[in-house]
């Protein structure tokens, strides 16, 4: 999508048809990143529900330095990152309350039957995991992710490498186990 | 990026996935119900519930403010029954106390 002024202007005014084309637009790349870091259908389509009515709401203090696909990027990332705080935080209260609930839990593991790469992904350390699904997976430049992650490009750089090593060793491991 | 890595990034469970077409309609009906909930301005201080309840409250205050201001209190309650009573006036003068 190319940084046109005046549709961004017309954003700004808060005009409904320019939003739908921004929609329609970023929400493919938006709602793959939050999948691929909640690993959750429905968590996934209430996240994209929240981020763009964010999206809106805040469209003013929006400004065209960044690309407006990044900006929503940015906000769905830190979106989904205090959603699955708070998520964990209510897992850790309920473990707390009693094992009875451990079922329950255990329970809301997700089943993967197409693929083994993603489920590995997902119990990788997110400063390393968020690099690969931005880079290897949703093709974002460094300079894109920089702005995005709000880090250093060569921090991004770093990140990526280690995590594509991680992410090989996992995979080896579980390939190895699988027979 | 070896061959490896570029062969785990085939894996069928990251391939991208479709967008619920209900969402964009969810979006739009939070947005609009938000714009229907209407912040409260000064000029809406002068609709006539508001002003209603301010000249209630005005009324309350005055009225109690006017029953306190004209009624005895203990010690003046205690000296007016004084005089109502036979006592003579330098009987109650507290200045003979001294």
């Amino acid at each position: 999508m190319e940084q046109n002024l005046e549709l961004i202007q017309l954003f700004k005014s808060g005009d409904h048809k320019t939003f739908e084309q921004i929609y329609s637009d970023t929400k493919k790349l938006v709602y793959n990143i939050v999948y691929k870091m909640t690993l959750d259908v429905e968590e996934s389509n209430d996240i994209m529900h929240d981020v763009y009515v964010k999206v809106y709401e805040n469209r003013t203090k929006y400004k065209p330095m960044v690309a407006i696909k990044y900006w929503i990027c940015k906000i769905a990332v830190n979106h989904t990152k205090n959603i699955l705080k708070q998520k964990s935080r209510h897992k850790k209260n309920i473990a707390a309350v009693g094992f009875f609930y451990h079922k329950q839990i255990v329970s809301e593991e997700k089943d993967f039957s197409d693929g083994i790469v993603l489920p590995i992904l997902s119990k990788m350390n997110e400063k390393y995991k968020l690099p690969i699904i931005l880079k290897d997976i949703e093709e974002l430049s460094y300079i894109e992710i920089a702005e995005v992650l709000n880090i250093k490009i060569g921090t991004v750089r770093s990140r990526l490498n280690r995590g594509r090593k991680i992410l090989l060793e996992l995979y080896k491991k579980k390939e190895a186990s699988n027979g | 990026m070896d061959k490896e890595y570029e062969k785990i990034l085939q894996d069928a469970s990251l391939t991208p996935r479709e967008v619920p077409a209900a969402i964009y309609n969810r979006v739009v009906a939070t947005i609009n119900e938000r714009k229907n909930v209407r912040h409260l301005g000064f000029k809406d201080l002068f609709q006539v519930k508001y002003l209603a309840v301010a000249i209630v409250f005005v009324g309350v205050f005055g009225a109690s403010n006017l029953y306190f201001q004209n009624t005895l209190s203990s010690e003046e309650l205690y000296v007016s029954q004084l005089y109502l009573s036979d006592t003579s006036d330098y009987m109650i003068s507290f200045d003979s106390l001294y």
